[in-house]
Order: structure tokens, then sequence, then C-alpha cells
């Protein structure tokens, strides 16, 4: 498939990776056998760097749009965004996980769910759902994102990426917290 | 490059088969939540029924249904706790209602507990771990089960006896021991149209007597069949015979005659119990049960007709301008007028849909009270008025819990013991009352007590105490601003414990919620006599007129509710308007540019119009550069992720994007405080 190819470093081999899939990755994914149990994540890019949400979080994904700013909000608040006559916060994530990286062309806003509220996630671009068997996790511990992941994936290839907390990232107090 | 299907971007499809599971469940507890209330309900009649000395079994049969119904619908969905807990309590309410058990206050106070844990477990949507709550109280219904009830024996007729279920014994005894008149009727009716026949009979018997039995009676005849009913009535023979009429063809034997001791007599059982009925799964009521943001989702449609037309009318007026389409434009302009006509009144249905008599809301508070009156020794009693006013469904449940909060303060701080009270020559029991009116497009709810009212000083004082405020600016205060030190966030933290410590919740949440929904709540007070709360809210915050401006280049709508008064801003107004202040009537009021309280520029460009807006008694002015329309818009509340001062809401104008609702107290509250922060500096 790709011999003869110059070596290229694991993210960036990710990174290609994750443009799209080839029929090889396909069929091999169909063969998989499912013996560990998995979970399904949906990743997308801050710059070049990777991030996941749980796909149960997921809602939809929409394109970059003009979103109504709100004054007297801290700043990764972009501001608020109708969809289908219902208003949804839009955080710019770069902002809050202070990530300083130029974006390149439009950007998607990731619309995900917790408990009954939607949150919109403004990110670069797509990556894919991706089955990840449980063994597949590990802790975040030190890592730069610790205080707003669930923990860090480790893809197969070595290459991970930080599986992020829409709680977290938007600072949800406990319950009976005052 | 083959492109996966299943492995690409779906996440709707994929979160939508686990969204069915969740739904049954919502809908369940929903179900649960019914059956709980109308289980409460009863419960309270039977309260006041064991005071009396009377129980109607009707009602015991309603709620022992109710535990047996919710006893089922448990179990389907696996939700063992509640299941477990109804079980128990349906075997109690069963023993009830066979009389093999009485039902003494002990008895009804076990129940309510275990109605209590039951609303409590459907509150966490089972995800409290409350099996140690359901052990304790099953094994108080396991003891209140033991005490036995004395039986009367009577003289009724062996052969009589036999025949009936325990029940049905159990309902002939009592009616015996209450000296009723027991006669048995034999009625026929044609074979083919008996049904109908019988039941028309008993419903009309219902009125004058209870059906204890009904047997297959030993007579036949040509195409008929006859019955004998065994009832029990205050009412003498020859009255029920007349009554009986001619439907049946019947004949009255009796089987125990009162004596002239006057029999006791139930509370009358309300016209809706269908306990005697025939047997039928249709349910009498003509409601329909509507998940509300379905109602929503019409809303949205119907907000969206109503841009749709006003496209159409700027289409039809370009047209107009062009002479050889004026002959269409009028017509247009005819037709956008009907559609305009007909979208109003869909959208006046949809919103009348929505709304709820707030009787609804006030009914909760009964037990609520009761509870807190058992909980703190105090003797409460509770009075309603204006139970008819209607509100927004939305509302009525955001109002639930503000109003909850003070009533509890009041009962654990404002309403004297009862001993107390008896010396300074109050009535023993404290008295709660929730009143409500509409005023214009607002509702006025007030909770008023009769205890020992809100000392301004005394507040004074706890807020210098608590750091909150600076003792030299407490001198200046007047009684109201005093009064309102209480809505400060950490004024109400304990410093004592008391009996329903830990759930008190300060004043400032509740007025925050209050605010939430674009609501104000003002303090009345008289030491020594009482407190009045009066909550103003919007009747619905669905769909309201508002006024669009323009400043720094956005646009911001502001709900015509609350504007008082527009000014237009010249050269010759200098004198009456200040950098902060504008006097109006001899009123001096805040005013602040709506661009600085955004923090956003004004490049250079000035304010030509004030906006004078306010509810109640609070006023402030807002300057802002262009009014440009009015319109009809509707709110959708910002996600409780935005906490923006001054901002209510957001409302989607279709082709001219979203814009931003104001709140306009949160506006002038934010103004003050934040001058007066100024002024301490």
């Amino acid at each position: 498939m790709d011999e003869g190819k110059k070596e290229i470093t694991a993210p960036e081999q990710a990174f290609q990776n994750s443009l799209a899939p080839t029929e090889k990755d396909y069929e091999e994914s169909l063969e998989r056998e499912k013996d560990e149990e998995t979970i399904q994540i949906i990743s997308f890019y801050l710059g070049r760097v990777e991030f996941a949400f749980e796909l149960t979080s997921a809602v939809e994904i929409l394109k970059e749009r003009k979103v109504t700013e709100v004054p007297r909000t801290p700043e990764h608040i972009k501001g608020i965004l109708s969809v289908r006559g219902e208003m949804i916060p839009v955080f710019d994530l770069k902002k809050r996980l202070g990530i300083d990286e130029p974006s390149q062309g439009q950007g998607r806003i990731f619309i995900t769910v917790f408990d009954d509220l939607k949150i919109g996630f403004l990110v670069d671009r797509m990556g894919s759902v991706k089955d990840i068997p449980v063994s597949g996790f590990a802790p975040e511990g030190d890592g730069k994102f610790s205080l707003f992941s669930k923990g860090r994936i480790v893809y197969e290839n070595g290459v991970g990426a930080p599986m992020l907390d829409v709680a977290k990232l938007v600072n949800i107090p406990e319950a009976g917290e005052r | 490059m083959a492109r996966p299907g299943s492995r690409w971007l779906r996440p709707e499809a994929i979160l939508k088969k686990n969204d069915n599971k969740g739904e049954r469940f919502k809908e369940f507890l929903a179900e649960a939540e019914d059956i709980l209330n109308s289980m409460g309900k009863g419960l309270l009649k039977l309260g006041k029924g064991v005071k009396a000395g009377v129980i109607d079994p009707n009602v015991l049969n309603s709620v022992f249904r109710s535990a047996h119904t919710l006893k089922g619908i448990s179990g389907i969905f696996e939700f063992r706790d509640m299941t477990v807990l109804s079980h128990s309590l349906e075997d109690t309410l069963d023993m009830l209602r066979l009389g093999r058990l009485s039902l003494t206050k002990e008895v009804l106070g076990c129940i309510m507990n275990a109605h209590e844990l039951l609303v409590r477990m459907t509150a966490s949507k089972g995800q409290e771990d409350l099996s140690k709550e359901v052990r304790n109280i099953q094994e108080q219904l396991e003891k209140s089960r033991t005490a036995r009830k004395q039986s009367i024996s009577g003289q009724i007729n062996k052969e009589v006896l036999s025949v009936l279920t325990e029940y049905e014994e159990h309902r002939l005894r009592e009616n015996l021991k209450d000296n009723r008149n027991v006669y048995i009727i034999t009625v026929k009716f044609p074979l083919t149209s008996f049904d109908k026949g019988y039941a028309s009979l008993t419903g009309r018997l219902k009125e004058k007597a209870e059906l204890v039995a009904t047997l297959p009676s030993s007579r036949t005849g040509n195409d008929l069949i006859f019955f004998d009913m065994l009832i029990a009535t205050t009412h003498d023979k020859e009255s029920i015979l007349e009554f009986i009429g001619g439907s049946a063809e019947s004949e009255i034997r009796v089987l125990s005659e009162g004596s002239d001791k006057p029999p006791a007599v139930p509370e009358k059982p309300e016209a809706a119990a269908p306990a005697q009925a025939k047997e039928t799964l249709r349910r009498t009521s003509n409601t329909v049960r509507v998940n509300i943001r379905k109602l929503d989702g019409i809303m949205n449609n119907i907000s969206d007709l109503g841009l749709i037309r006003s496209s159409i009318g700027k289409l039809g007026m370009e047209m107009r301008s062009r002479k050889e389409f004026s002959v269409y434009a009028l017509e247009l302009s005819r037709i956008e007028r009907l559609f305009e006509r007909k979208v109003s009144e869909l959208r006046d249905g949809l919103l009348d849909v929505r709304m709820v008599p707030i009787g609804q809301l006030f009914g909760r508070f009964d037990t609520f009270i009761n509870k807190l009156s058992l909980e703190t020794g105090k003797e409460v009693a509770m009075k309603t008025h204006g139970e008819e006013t209607q509100l927004d469904k939305l509302i009525v449940e955001d109002i639930a819990d503000p109003i909850m909060h003070i009533v509890r303060n009041m009962v654990d701080h404002a309403i004297e013991e009862p001993d107390l009270r008896q010396m300074l020559g109050k009535p023993r029991s404290g008295s709660i009352s929730l009143s409500a009116y509409q005023k214009g497009n607002h509702v006025v709810i007030e909770v008023k007590d009769d205890g020992a009212g809100i000392n301004p000083d005394a507040i004074k004082a706890k807020a210098v105490e608590k750091g909150l405020i600076a003792p030299e600016y407490a001198e200046g205060m007047s009684r109201q601003e005093a009064l309102e030190l209480i809505f400060l966030p950490g004024f109400s933290t304990k410093d004592s414990v008391s009996e329903t410590s830990g759930r008190g919740v300060g004043m400032d949440v509740v007025k925050e919620n209050i605010t939430r929904i674009s609501g104000v709540i003002d303090i009345e007070t008289a030491e020594g006599k009482g407190t009045s709360f009066f909550l103003t809210i919007p009747i619905t915050l669905a769909i309201i007129q508002a006024l669009i401006v323009e400043e720094s280049g956005r646009r911001y709508a502001i709900p015509l509710n609350s504007i008082v008064e527009i000014i237009e801003l010249h050269p010759g107004l200098d004198g009456l308007v200040d950098q902060d202040m504008i006097f109006l009537n001899e009123r001096a009021i805040p005013s602040v540019r709506l661009a600085w309280f955004f923090g956003y520029g004004t490049a250079g460009r000035g304010a030509s119009y004030g906006v004078i807006a306010g509810l109640a008694e609070h006023r402030v002015c807002v300057l802002v550069e262009k009014l440009v329309s009015e319109q009809d818009v509707v709110i959708k509340p910002l996600s409780r992720l935005v906490n923006a001062q001054g901002i209510a809401g957001a409302t989607d104008l279709g082709e001219e994007g979203t814009i931003l609702v104001l709140d306009v107290t949160g506006i002038l509250e934010t103004v003050i405080r934040e001058r007066k922060s100024l002024l301490k500096a």
C-alpha cells in the first residue's frame, strides 16, 4: 500500500491515516473480532492535535457559522447559536484549552450534550468515529489537558488522543455545591 | 477508496437507538408522578377522615389501586426499590380496605412516609440508592399490620354471607355498623340488552345507595336474566323502589333495617370516583398529556410562519411601487392580512394550550405544609386564593421551588410556636396564604404569613456582621433597602442548627430563580404581624411583543411589557439628562448607555432615544442610538451555562439573525450595584 514512502513521524502518520480510511482499513475493521468491550469515540482536530469525545456525548456537527455574541461573558464563550429554535452556547475550544494555533479554513461546530445541556464547541476539523477497546484507555495523568479530560486513548499505532470530558470543559459544579 | 458507511460520522443514528429506552423510562416516571400525585390527594382525604372518625371506602380503594398500579409498572422497568416498597404498601392498604386492619393515625403516618419515599424515588429518577430507607419503611409497615381489627359479629344470613367475597363481606359489615338499611333487590333485564340496562341502573343507584354486591339470581324467565343486588342505603325501601322505577321491574327484600340512630355519613364521594362503575379500560377524562417540548416545537413553527408573513408583506410593498403590479400587490396585501389573522389565532390557541391554572401548583403545598408543620412542631394552616389564575406551564414549574423555599423559611423562622402565639394574642395555628391574580401581562403571586415579621434593623445588623455591607453604608439605608438585604448571597447561612437545618436555602437563590424568568420579587412586612412576598412574573415567556433597538451596530429586543415610556433625546432636554440619571416626573431614574453597559464602544455615535423600562416600582433608562421596529418575538432562554447579566434570552429573527433580548430589571440591578460599589471605593 504505502511501501517505499519516506519515513514520517508518528503524529503525522496518524494525521494522514485519519484523513480517509483505505479499503484495507475497512476490511480489517470488519474482520476484527470484537471480543473485548469497546467504546465508540469521535475525534476531531484543534490545529494538528487530535482530541476526542465519547460518541454518546455527540449530537451533531455543523459547518462554522455566525454566532451571536453575548456580552459580559468569558472570552472562551463565543456566543450563542440558534439551532432549530434552541439556543446553544458555543465555546471556542482552542481558547478554552489554551491552544494557540491558527485556524485553517472553515471550522466545524461540534454540538455535544451533557445531562440536559447542549453545548457547541468550535473545532478546526473533524476526525472520525472509532471503536476503542476498553484496554485502549489510560488515565490522563499529568498530561497537558488532564483538567479537562476523562482519560487518554491510545491507538494501535501508539499515537494517542485525550478524551475530553464535556462537563469539565464547561465547568459544571457538582450537584449540591453552591 | 472505499467509504465505509457505518464507520463515518453518523452519530445521530446511533444516538437515536439508545434514546428510545430512555424515552419510555421518562414516560414511566411521568406516569408514576401522576399516580403519586393522586395518591397524595387521597391520603390527605383519609387524614381528614381519620380525624372525623369516618373513612370513605372509595378513597381507600383508589389509594390501594394506585399502589397496585405503581407496583406493576415499576416491575416492568425493573425499578426494584419502587416495586418492593409499593408491594408492601399495597399489602397494608389491602388489609385496610378488607377491614382486617383499622386506619389509625399511626398507620396513616406509616403510609404517608411510604408515599413520601416513593415521591423521592421518582424525583431522583432511580439514581439514588434508597434501599436502606426502603427497608426501614417496610419494617414500619409490617409492624403496623400486626394491629388487628375487632370484627363485629352481625346478624347476617349465612347463605348470603357464603357467596360474598371478603371485600363485599367487609363492606356489608361496615354498613351494618353504620346502621344503614341493607336490601336485596331482585331485578330483571332482557337477555339481549342486560348489560346496558344493568350499567344504567347501577349508575343511577349510586346516587342513593352503595352497591355492595351483585349476585346472579336463581330465578329464570323467558329471555330474561335476573340479578340479586345487595345494597346499603340511608333511604327507605319505598323510596328506593320508586327510584328504580320501571327500569327493571324489581322486587325488594329487606336484609336489615337500621334503627332510629342516625347513620354515620362519610364525606361525599367525589363525582369523579369511578369505583363502582362497570369495568372498563376507557378513561373518563378527556385531557391529553403532552410533553411541553412538543409545544415548543409547534411554537417555533408558528414563529417561522410569522417571519414568512412579513416577507410576503415586504414583497407586497415592493410590488406596490411598480404600476404594472399594483393590482396584484393589492390582492397580495389582502391575503397577507388574512394570513396574519390566522397565524395570530394559531398562536393564541397554542399559548392557551400551555396555560394551566396556578391552583395546580398551590395544591402541592398542602402536603408540604403538613410535613413542615409536623417537623417543626408548629401548627400551620394554608389558605389559597385565585387558584384559577392561569400561567404558562413552564413558568408554573419554574416558580414551584422558589415558593417552596419561601414557605419553608416562613415556617422555620417567621411563624412562632403555638404557645408563644397564644401569649401574643394570635391564634395558635399560624397561617400561610397563597394568592394569585392577574395584572396586565403579569401575574402577581402573594405568599403571606402571619408570623413575626422582619425587623429591618436586625437585618442591617446581620448584614454588617457578616461583612456583606459596610457599617457606614448601613446607616443611610432606607427601610425598603434594608429589607432587600436578605437577597444578598451569603446572607442566610445558618449560624445555628435548626430542626430543618441543612435544607434551608438562601433568599438569594429564590431571587435568582425569579429573575431568570423575568420576574420581580418584593417584600412587605410588619413587625409582629407578618410578612408578604410579592412575585410579579410574566404570564408567558413564550411569545411577546418587543421593541427592536440598535446600538453599536448590533440589534437588541426589549420586551414591550416592561417599557413604560420612550423619550427622544435632543439638546433641549439637557437639563433633565445627567450623566447617570434622568429626571422625569420628579423622579430620578438611573440611566445607562446600552453600549457601555455591554462594554462596547459607541464609535462616537450619540444616543437618540431613552427607553424607560421597569417592572413594579423599579425603573431604569436605557439609552440607545436607534429604534428599529416593533415585533412579536419568541424568546428562547439562554443555556444556564451562559450567565449574562441584563439578558433575558435570545430570539431568532430568521434572515435577520439571532438577537439578544434584554432583561430590564437585570440591567437596573447591575447598574445600581456597580454604581454603589464605586461609591464605596
